[in-house]
């Protein structure tokens, strides 16, 4: 049997008369980071919770480590380390003390690895849990999920209200679990996240999966508003002769286009001329499902 | 002490213990102290006497009210302190699972290889042993002026009557934990609980304004706690079994559902 560390089949889960996600099918592999896309109410958060089992799935199943997770629930949460989207505002304790009840669940703490983290991190922890920022409280969600060494890391919205050094962190984190062999679920809206550290993703809507596939073929798709300033006048024909280029205008010396996926041919026509400013914008999630739409891959 | 979810809980709760508790030892002392003054006048305990003649024409025979027993019990163990207590047991037992911050708390601790039930009982406890400790507060603060005040209680009726309370108490927890459970929201399950206890109240006082209603006072669980003086009486086990079995089905039929449902 090929060795999955999360084999999702048909998952489906109702509120009521409400669809949370539907017939959702995905697997992720050992030392994969596999990404779930999408805006807010796209049933990211709901997927995870099923998979810890502290949802219950109104159908479908969910394997962890070739285990169902349901009838294996204690076992399997052994393995995996959560990081929910929300941190409680503990009082009283510190974050050392918080991360040594959290441990004493877990059979195979080891407050080194831990320790490691909190330092890359630049977090403190010796102030109690209600004294800290967000972003430390995001910090310290972080790194409770790796205190036992989990074989899967379950993260939603992992990098929301970190700072800047702290998302850098939080990314060699990651590469250096996926080197180690580990694997990593992670919910996101931001599509930075998902080039930056994810090997496949999930793009979720409305509870559906409306696309999965590696994130290099997911690049391609993704568009970039890209506004050139030259330092003379240039001639809008060259660039008409990009494929790849949607909306473009050239007013006086300032080309805007929108460019869809690989980005090259617009970078080295544009390098035939003196280039005085170059700025590029990654479209939002929206932008994203709008093209998904357009291509017909979303279907309500 | 050891990180647990029992001291997590025990410590977020030991502000409004605290409070609550000094709150009850302040009335119960006021009501000691008040004993010796008004059993030195005839005419002023008389009045008293008289006062509470109507009163227990509402609440039962709870005995003579002109003895330091009868008046203790009567002023304050007949209905303001377990009302308090039931109050407090509710408006701590309906946060234990139905807060968002315990919910946020909730999802962090059962996505380790923590059994549901082992985490609900745990904070459960914790509660349960706030109640305990208030009902020992107030036995000390009771034997304490009984020896300074030679009132002569008996310290083991004492002891039973503060365990019927905390019984008492235990119940509504118990049935608080179970509404939120079920509703996942602490003001709905304050409104369901305090919709029971004022029901309750009713059905025990009802009889008072009507006769041949009695039987109505078997559906209060005030029945089961109000039994005579409880101070100079003594337990009624039977009643103290039946406060047991109810407190031990609500936090039962809260651990199937917590159990089953979603977090």
């Amino acid at each position: 049997m090929r060795h999955l560390i999360v084999r999702a089949e048909k998952l489906t889960k109702f509120y009521g008369p409400q669809r949370g996600i539907e017939d959702l099918t995905f697997d992720v592999e050992p030392g994969e980071v596999f990404g779930l896309l999408g805006p807010a109410s796209a049933g990211k958060t709901t997927t995870l919770r099923i998979l810890l089992d502290l949802v219950r799935p109104t159908r479908g199943s969910v394997y962890l480590f070739n285990l169902d997770n349901r009838k294996n629930s204690l076992l399997v949460r052994r393995r995996i380390g959560y990081a929910p989207a929300e941190f409680p505002p503990v009082r009283r304790q510190t974050g050392r003390q918080l991360l040594h009840l959290l441990a004493s669940f877990q059979p195979t703490a080891n407050y080194s690895a831990a320790e490691e983290l909190a330092a890359c991190l630049n977090l403190n922890l010796d102030v109690p849990v209600h004294n800290l920022s967000v972003g430390g409280r995001q910090k310290l969600n972080l790194v409770q999920a790796t205190i036992h060494q989990p074989e899967l890391l379950v993260l939603d919205e992992p990098s929301r209200c970190l700072d800047a050094e702290a998302r850098l962190a939080y990314s060699r984190w990651i590469h250096a679990i996926r080197a180690e062999g580990r694997s990593v679920v992670l919910a996101t809206s931001s599509l930075a996240e998902i080039e930056r550290l994810c090997d496949r993703v999930a793009i979720l809507w409305a509870g559906r999966i409306v696309s999965l596939e590696r994130v290099i073929q997911f690049k391609s798709r993704l568009l970039r508003r890209v506004e050139i300033r030259f330092a003379e006048q240039i001639p809008l024909e060259p660039f008409m002769a990009i494929p790849n280029l949607q909306d473009l205008t050239l007013e006086r010396s300032t080309l805007r286009c929108t460019v869809k996926g690989d980005p090259d041919r617009l970078i080295k026509t544009a390098g035939q001329y003196r280039v005085s400013d170059l700025i590029c914008k990654a479209s939002n999630i929206d932008e994203v499902m709008r093209a998904y739409y357009e291509e017909g891959t979303y279907a309500a | 002490m050891r990180p647990s979810v029992f001291t997590l809980t025990f410590n977020s709760l030991l502000k409004p213990f605290l409070l609550w508790g000094l709150g009850l030892s302040a009335f119960l002392l006021l009501v000691t102290g008040l004993y010796p003054a008004i059993a030195a006048f005839p005419d002023l305990a008389d009045w008293v006497q008289s006062s509470f003649h109507s009163l227990q024409a509402f609440l039962g025979n709870t005995g003579p009210v002109i003895s330091p027993d009868g008046f203790v019990f009567n002023l304050g163990f007949s209905l303001v302190i377990p009302l308090a207590c039931s109050l407090f047991a509710i408006l701590y037992a309906s946060q234990l699972v139905s807060t968002q911050d315990e919910r946020v708390m909730m999802e962090l601790l059962l996505s380790r290889p923590l059994p549901r039930w082992r985490l609900l009982m745990e904070k459960f406890a914790a509660l349960v042993l706030d109640i305990l400790l208030i009902c020992a507060s107030l036995w000390a603060l009771l034997a304490w002026r009984s020896s300074v005040q030679s009132f002569g209680f008996n310290l083991g009726n004492q002891a039973l009557l503060l365990l019927s309370l905390a019984l008492l108490s235990l119940c509504w927890a118990g049935m608080a934990l179970a509404i939120g459970i079920l509703t996942r929201s602490r003001v709905r399950t304050i409104q369901a609980s305090l919709g029971l206890l004022a029901i309750s109240l009713l059905l025990y006082l009802a009889p008072g304004v009507s006769g041949g209603l009695e039987w109505l006072r078997s559906l209060s669980l005030l029945a089961y706690y109000l039994n005579g003086n409880l101070l100079s009486m003594g337990l009624n086990w039977g009643h103290a079994a039946v406060l047991v079995a109810l407190s031990t089905v609500f936090v039962v039929t809260g651990l199937v559902i917590f159990q089953n449902r979603d977090l």
